[in-house]
Order: C-alpha cells, then structure tokens, then sequence
C-alpha cells in the first residue's frame, strides 16, 4: 500500500470517528434532557394507565419505543448533516464524510 | 431512579450503557441482542417476568433505527421480510403457548435455560466451524489454487442445504431479486419465519441469533441482507411480543425507553461498521455472542440452584 492511499485511509477514519464522536455528545446532550423533562412527564401517565388501562398502555408502549427510534435518528442523522456541511465549506469533507451525510 | 410501573430502582446510566452495548452488537450482526440485554437487566435487579418484556419492548424501538440504517444502504429484502411475517407470528404465539405449558409444570426456568445455552453453543460451534472453512476456501479461491464460478466475497462453505431447499417441489414459489433468489417454495420462507418467530416466543427477544443463520444457511441470502432483513422480522417478532406481555404486566416501558437512548446511538454505529466488514469474517465474529448468553444464562443457572454441580 501506498504511503499516500494509507494517508487517505487514516484522514477517512479520523473524519468517521470525528462524526461518531459528534453523534455521542449529541445523544448525551438529548439524553439527559430526555430523562430530566420527558420521562419525568410522563412517568404519572404511564403508570396510571398500566394499573388501569392495559390496553392503551400496551399501544403506548408500542407507539413510545417506535417515536423515540425515530425522533433520535432524526435529530442525529440532521445534526451530522450540519457538520459535514460546515466542514464541506470549509474544504476539509472527506469521502467518508459525504457518505455519510447521503446516507 | 425509581420506575414506580415496575416498582424497581435501577440507574438510568448503567441501562444507558447496557443499551449501547447492545445496540451495537444488534446493529452490526443484526441480532436483537436479547442473550445479553435479559441477563444484563436480570444482573441489575428486575424480575424475569419484567426482564422478558421490558427487553422486548427496548428490541423493537432498537431495530426500528437499525433496520432503517440497513434500508438506507440497501440491506433489507423488504419482499422476503414481508413473506415471512406470517410464519414469523405464527411461531411466537406458538413459543409463548408452550412457555405457558411448562410453566404450569413449574419447570419453565430449568427447561428453558438449559435449551437456550445448548442452542447458543451449538450455534456457535457451527458458525465457527463453517466461517473458518468459508475463509480458507476462499484464500484457495484468490491464490488460484481452486476453481470458483461466482463472487467469493460472500461465499458461505455450507450449501447443500441451500441447495435442497431451493430444489423442494411444494408450489407457490416465490423470487427475491434483492437477496439473488430465482426461485424458492414460499413454505421454506413461511418455514424460516416459524422457526424464528418459535424461538422469539420461546424463550424472549427477537431470536436474530437463529433467524439471521437461517437466511444465510438455508434460504442462501446473502449475510449483510439476511442482517437487514432479520432487523426487519424482529420489529414485528418484537412488536407482537411487547403487546402480548404490556397485556399481562410484564413491560416497564420508562425502563425500556431509558435503555433505548444508549441503543439507538449503538446501533447506528453498529450498522456503519458493516459497511466496512462483509461475509464469513463478519460471520466468525458473530460466534463470542452465542458463547457468552450461554456462560450468562449458565451462571444464572447454578447461582439459582436449578442445576449443580
């Protein structure tokens, strides 16, 4: 392998990493908003109807976990999206960086 | 931090982490990752009943985020998934009627633990035995020592399987251009599906860990789809399973949701990492998973005093 194609392989990794890196502390950031408002919020609800309603809260349930996968992945997929964009202005976006973005 | 549906207090980072961890795994080998997550939340205090649902209901919201990763890069054979959903919800119902008949004979914990680890071991030691032949065909293959007809990029060793399934006369057949299948008896995908859904119900969780081989060794589907399209089965072998137990009581869904945060950032991860590995490699390291939820459920085993020494 070339020293140049090797150059190549650890700037793509690098730039992986610096997105992965990103998607975490945006997760970390989301998390802890999510627990401190959003659980707390509807912790009175869900317990009120898992003694009383089991049905709603089966549906619940099911409608919770299938929003919350698609809202993160959203808000990650959109916040990696303005990195790779901030780095393409700045000329650094590597191929691994627009894969991802299309992705 | 007290979950008052379940009444247990756990903390939300350790759930976090369990989650990753298995959202990771899950997105890059296209398992639900229940053989680590039942332990894992069993080993932090929650009842089994609880564990069971509440893992199922994590699973589902965890594969939502994979699977769609997978779509994205063309991973999931939506045909093929949508064909085995019958199967698929005809054998968990059937897994969850005979865990109900063991459980009236009170030996539901015993019979179940010891099938699961068997399973887990004997799956391992297939998939190790048929990736390592896999890889060395292949180097024969690329050194120009033996002939090859096709790619050897997802060549898999064991086909005589493939083969006599793909040759059953037992119409309607069906073709999955996406997964390279011309022509296959429906019942051999309805068959699949069964046979996962079976094991989901059996013993929790999405059963990836014998569907996703399925795909590869018994229909042919190529290993990155057969991950996709297993993610895909698990949303819906999941998704009736979170119903059915949020029924009964068994789903803490603020527990469930809590661990998912940790998941969804680990499955995409995961599901990017398989851009990078493809074929018997990614097989073979699929083999410590099995090998540790047997270690896990064996130690639980004898902590419980249901097997000795």
């Amino acid at each position: 392998m070339t020293s140049r194609k090797r150059s190549n392989r650890t700037r793509q990794a690098v730039s992986w990493l610096a997105v992965l890196a990103l998607e975490v502390l945006v997760y970390a950031a989301l998390v802890t908003l999510y627990l401190a408002l959003v659980l707390r919020a509807l912790r009175p609800v869900l317990l009120a109807t898992s003694e009383h309603h089991r049905a709603i809260y089966a549906l619940l349930s099911v409608g919770l976990m299938l929003g919350q996968g698609f809202l993160l992945e959203f808000l990650t997929t959109l916040f990696v999206g303005l990195f790779v964009r901030a780095r393409r202005e700045e000329g650094l976006a590597s191929p691994a960086l627009e894969k991802t973005l299309k992705r | 931090m007290d979950f008052p549906i379940s009444g247990a207090h756990l903390s939300p980072f350790w759930l976090i982490a369990v989650g990753l961890v298995v959202g990771v795994l899950g997105g890059f080998f296209g398992v639900g990752g229940s053989f680590l997550a039942g332990p894992a939340l069993y080993a932090l205090g929650l009842p089994m009943n609880l564990v069971v649902g509440t893992d199922l209901a994590h699973i589902m919201g965890k594969s939502v985020v994979a699977a769609r990763k997978h779509r994205a890069l063309g991973n999931v054979d939506l045909k093929l998934g949508l064909l085995m959903v019958g199967g698929t919800i005809a054998g968990v119902e059937a897994g969850a009627q005979v865990v109900q008949v063991l459980k009236r004979h009170n030996i539901a914990d015993l019979v179940l633990g010891c099938a699961f680890t068997v399973i887990l071991i004997a799956l391992s030691a297939f998939m190790t035995w048929e990736s390592i032949s896999a890889l060395l065909q292949r180097k024969l293959a690329q050194s120009g020592q033996i002939k090859v007809g096709s790619t050897v990029k997802d060549r898999i060793h064991f086909t005589g399987l493939i083969k006599k399934v793909r040759a059953w006369k037992l119409p309607p057949y069906v073709s999955f251009p996406a997964s390279g299948i011309s022509k296959i008896s429906l019942w051999a995908v309805i068959g699949v599906g069964l046979v996962g859904g079976f094991f989901s119900g059996l013993l929790g969780g999405g059963a990836g860990y014998i569907r996703m081989p399925s795909l590869v060794y018994v229909l042919g589907v190529p290993t990155h789809v057969a991950i996709g399209t297993d993610l895909f089965e698990v949303i819906i072998s999941a998704g009736y399973g979170t119903v059915s137990h949020a029924l009964k009581g068994n789903v803490d869904i603020l527990i469930a949701l809590v661990m998912h945060t940790g998941a969804a950032v680990g499955a995409q991860i995961g599901a990017a990492m398989t851009e990078h590995f493809h074929g018997p490699k990614l097989r073979l390291a699929f083999v410590p998973l099995p090998v540790l939820g047997a270690a896990l459920l064996l130690y639980e085993l004898f902590q419980k005093g249901l097997l000795k020494l």
